[in-house]
């Protein structure tokens, strides 16, 4: 299992909006998996689009498919502009530091 | 020679001083005085057993001859005294064995009994259990292990001689047991050549042996003991049968007279009394509870009889009672900040589950009263909801999650609002930041009522008349907060049957394989007990949820099992304000996540473990419940009906991994929450240099290291490990690899949690006993059974690609 090096990305895909956030990002030969502050998500791909950890895509597979899956590591810019919304308690952050934080936080209330 | 006595753990229970309450009859008085005396024989002789033990350790530690040969002496006389008690006096009657034995200090005489399968002693006291609670004349028995087995012991009935087949039929103490024979099942009854009914010195007729009831035979072969039927209300008044001559011309109306006695006396409490006494379980047990239970259903149908349940709480007394329960919980939960919650069973046709949900929201000055509306009866409610907003009364608002700052919107509602409380049903969507609507499926049909309980809280009993009303006024559910009738479950529960084995119809009594049991801390759902044992006929599987996060595990724990997100939220656990809301959305929050890999589906592909994971294995049964459905990838656990149809049922998951392979993002929604009860073991992958350590010992023999076994010593946490391998003085473990090497991983952290939250054993087992390393996950499926992972088996020799695959 290859991991990526960020520590929490945005997940951006057109056809399935059950993506928003990941965390310990990796994939092997068949599978990339991510914790997405909830629970685990695993998904076959058919190829894997671009490995750079800065910019990683892949295709998703067969029955599944529902398209291209792009993590691109979180900013404070992209949580304003497109995560902020859809997390449980909005807040505002000042620093990426403390945001990257407040999201590897979510590993410990995930039961 | 003595055999050797064990008191069976529900024996040791202290012996009741007086008589409890509720025993009257002449007959209880004296099933009660023999069971008691016999406890305390059974006590005595446990201890007696034990004295030539204690003076054996004795003899060890004696110094001089003189006090060697005392107690020597004392040893043998000690042996004597125990042999002395219980005599076999003469060989076995029937066919099973056993004798007669003599109580050498009382004369009681006892028949001792053992059956080819124990489970068949068990049948046979539960019935002499149910006869003595008749007032049935029958013999009084009792279990307790003898030379390793399990053995009933019947008492004697004093002056016993044998009775024909007209006597018999004379008799009223052999006639008004009919029914109760019937109910039991207990063919043989009358015995072959009328030898199983004896007549006492007081003139009763006892019925002796009952060894072939339930769902056992004479002969110890099984038989079905319908819980929809009782054919033996006409098979046992055939002629050609001895006790077809014995009952020959008992009328409808004896009958109907002894049914009613038999409602009247025998409780479904009793019935799971008598079971759990007997020390009956699993499978066995649960065909027995379900047939008595079915059995005295169908005689009140049979006899046109009102069916005696227990009594009923009365609809206005749910919401106190439930009140009180909350406060049980308080202590519990107050570490894990989850708010208390009791589940009552109510409102049969109209509400999801039939559960209502009372919450305990006192930290914010409130009681919540929370829970689903079916979808039919949702969606009818909303028109009017809808109706009404338009003339007032009713407006719209939202519910909202969590306390303090923390706070989420989860949905638009309508919300009627009345003195001291707010009642909010789900609209079912939230509008986005554009006012376009969204749907949020986890509150597809929920009802949130908040009492406010301020400086002066209503009084419970207006409360609980005050939420009644709602049901039956605004939420327009007939009979409110009622216990649903036999009816409305039994129509819910071929409802879900259909539902989850996604059939078309239910196939025929299919309502009593489903028995509704708590499966998650105050939730209540139906199973249907032993289906796991045909999935894993299909091939053996494990069930196994990926951990988050290690230090979560003593959480988990002590709340009593795995939530789901909406569990959590209602009940004010929003702590981390940034996960995504996602889930809510999509309908997957009611529900905690599974993955199941098979034995057939792992033969093509087993993606290992890494050591960085951590892993819940549940307990196989887990597939007994029926509220879970399935997909075999990785679909968030959605439940739009646009790819809810294409869930899959349990055997559409089998033979899709039958047929494609193991697919490892398949997923399993269990509603609501899993029990920490059904965790069988938390797996871990295994580092390397650990895994070195392993190879190590097996390479080099060894079998223990500074005293320990080293089998025990792998268990430990890496620090002490580590160290008793320094004190060994083992330097490297590979070229390469050094003991120094050797750093805390995933299961120390574990270790290390729950050690600090004070935890040293879950379910009774030391914590490193439970906490094991895996490599791969078919090892789950082993850990699932109770055995040892597959891959951590001790072996001669792994391989280089063995090896790398650990790594």
């Amino acid at each position: 299992m290859q991991k990526l090096s960020g520590r929490v990305y945005y997940v951006i895909s057109p056809m399935d909006d059950t993506v928003l956030i990941a965390l310990d990002v990796g994939f092997d030969e068949h599978y990339v998996r991510w914790f997405d502050t909830i629970k685990e998500r695993m998904m076959t791909y058919e190829r894997i689009v671009d490995t750079d950890s800065a910019h990683f895509s892949f295709e998703r597979a067969g029955d599944e498919s529902r398209g291209i899956y792009t993590f691109v590591p979180m900013t404070l810019a992209l949580y304003n502009e497109h995560v902020k919304r859809h997390v449980l308690v909005s807040k505002e952050f000042t620093d990426e530091e403390t945001l990257l934080r407040e999201f590897e936080k979510t590993r410990e209330n995930a039961w | 020679m003595l055999p050797e006595v064990e008191l069976q753990p529900g024996m040791q229970a202290e012996v009741p001083k007086e008589i409890p309450q509720g025993i009257s009859s002449k007959f209880e008085k004296a099933a009660f005085d023999f069971l008691t005396g016999f406890k305390k024989l059974l006590w005595w002789k446990k201890e007696a057993l034990a004295v030539p033990d204690k003076l054996d350790a004795m003899a060890q530690s004696a110094k001089d001859h003189e006090s060697k040969a005392q107690i020597e002496s004392l040893r043998n006389e000690a042996k004597r005294i125990t042999e002395a008690t219980l005599t076999k006096i003469s060989e076995q009657l029937g066919s099973n064995r056993g004798g007669w034995y003599e109580d050498q200090e009382t004369r009681e005489k006892y028949y001792i009994k053992f059956y080819d399968n124990p489970d068949q002693a068990r049948a046979e006291f539960i019935t002499n259990a149910i006869y003595a609670k008749l007032g049935i004349a029958a013999v009084q028995s009792s279990l307790f292990e003898m030379d390793g087995q399990l053995a009933i012991a019947s008492r004697e009935v004093h002056g016993a001689a044998g009775t024909g087949s007209e006597e018999q039929k004379g008799s009223s103490d052999v006639r008004d047991g009919f029914v109760a024979d019937v109910y039991l099942a207990n063919w043989d009854v009358v015995g072959l050549v009328h030898d199983n009914i004896v007549k006492g010195a007081d003139g009763r007729m006892y019925r002796i042996d009952n060894g072939g009831s339930l769902i056992f035979r004479a002969q110890g072969g099984s038989k079905e003991l319908s819980s929809t039927d009782i054919p033996e209300l006409q098979t046992m008044l055939r002629e050609e049968y001895p006790a077809g001559q014995v009952f020959e011309g008992i009328t409808q109306e004896q009958m109907k007279a002894q049914a009613t006695h038999v409602l009247e006396k025998l409780s479904e409490k009793d019935i799971d009394a008598f079971i759990k006494e007997s020390g009956m379980t699993g499978e066995v047990a649960e065909k027995v509870r379900v047939g008595l239970k079915g059995r005295r259903k169908i005689l009140a149908e049979q006899f046109g009889l009102a069916f005696s349940e227990e009594r009923k709480q009365m609809p206005t007394e749910r919401i106190p009672i439930a009140l009180e329960k909350l406060k049980e919980q308080f202590e519990r939960l107050r570490e894990v900040e989850l708010r208390p919650r009791v589940g009552i069973l109510a409102a049969g046709h109209h509400v999801e589950n039939q559960q209502v949900d009372v919450i305990d929201a006192t930290d914010e000055g409130r009681v919540d009263v929370n829970f689903k509306l079916t979808n039919e009866h949702w969606q009818l409610l909303k028109e009017r909801l809808a109706q009404l907003e338009t003339v007032g009364g009713v407006r719209v608002g939202e519910i909202i999650y969590g306390k303090g700052t923390a706070r989420h919107t989860l949905v638009e509602a309508y919300e009627i609002v009345q003195t001291g409380m707010t009642v909010k049903i789900s609209k079912g969507t939230k509008k986005n930041e554009y006012g376009d609507e969204k749907e949020v499926r986890s509150a597809h049909g929920l009802v949130h009522i908040e009492v406010q309980m301020g400086e002066t809280p209503m009084k419970p009993e207006e409360l609980g008349e005050r939420v009644h009303k709602i049901f039956t006024d605004i939420l327009e559910i007939p009979g409110g907060l009622e216990v649903p009738d036999e009816e409305a479950e039994r129509r819910y529960k071929l409802a879900r049957y259909v539902w989850f084995h996604k059939l078309k119809q239910a196939p025929e009594d299919i309502e009593h394989r489903l028995v509704r049991e708590e499966v998650a801390p105050g939730y209540f759902t139906f199973v249907e007990n032993g289906a796991y044992k045909e999935y894993e006929a299909i091939s053996p599987y494990a069930i196994f949820h990926a951990i988050g996060s290690v230090e979560a595990i003593p959480k988990i724990l002590k709340s009593g099992g795995l939530f789901s997100t909406h569990e959590r939220y209602r009940r004010g656990l929003l702590a981390s304000g940034l996960s995504s809301t996602v889930d809510l959305e999509t309908g997957g929050a009611d529900n905690v996540f599974t993955r199941t890999i098979t034995e057939v589906g792992a033969k093509s592909y087993d993606p290992g473990i890494r050591s960085s994971d951590a892993y819940f294995v549940f307990d196989s049964d887990l597939f007994d419940r029926t509220d879970w459905y399935a997909y075999s990838f990785d679909n968030y656990g959605g439940t739009d009906p646009a790819y809810f149809t294409d869930r899959q049922s349990p055997s559409q998951l089998f033979e899709n991994q039958k047929t494609n392979g193991y697919q490892d993002a398949n997923e399993q929604m269990f509603r609501n929450g899993i029990s920490s009860g059904e965790i069988r073991a938390i797996a871990f992958g295994e580092g390397y240099c650990r895994s070195l350590v392993r190879r190590f010992f097996t390479e080099k023999g060894i079998t223990e290291l500074t005293g320990d076994p080293v089998t025990e010593l792998l268990k430990k946490d890496t620090p002490t490990l580590k160290a008793a391998l320094e004190k060994a003085g083992i330097v490297d473990i590979r070229e390469g690899y050094r003991i120094s090497d050797l750093s805390e991983d995933t299961r120390d952290r574990a270790l290390r949690s729950l050690r600090d939250a004070g935890m040293t054993q879950i379910h009774g087992k030391p914590i490193e006993d439970f906490l094991v390393y895996a490599r791969q996950q078919t090892d789950f499926i082993d850990l699932a059974r109770g055995q040892e992972p597959r891959s951590m088996r001790p072996k001669k020799q792994m391989s280089e690609e063995e090896l790398s695959q650990a790594a």
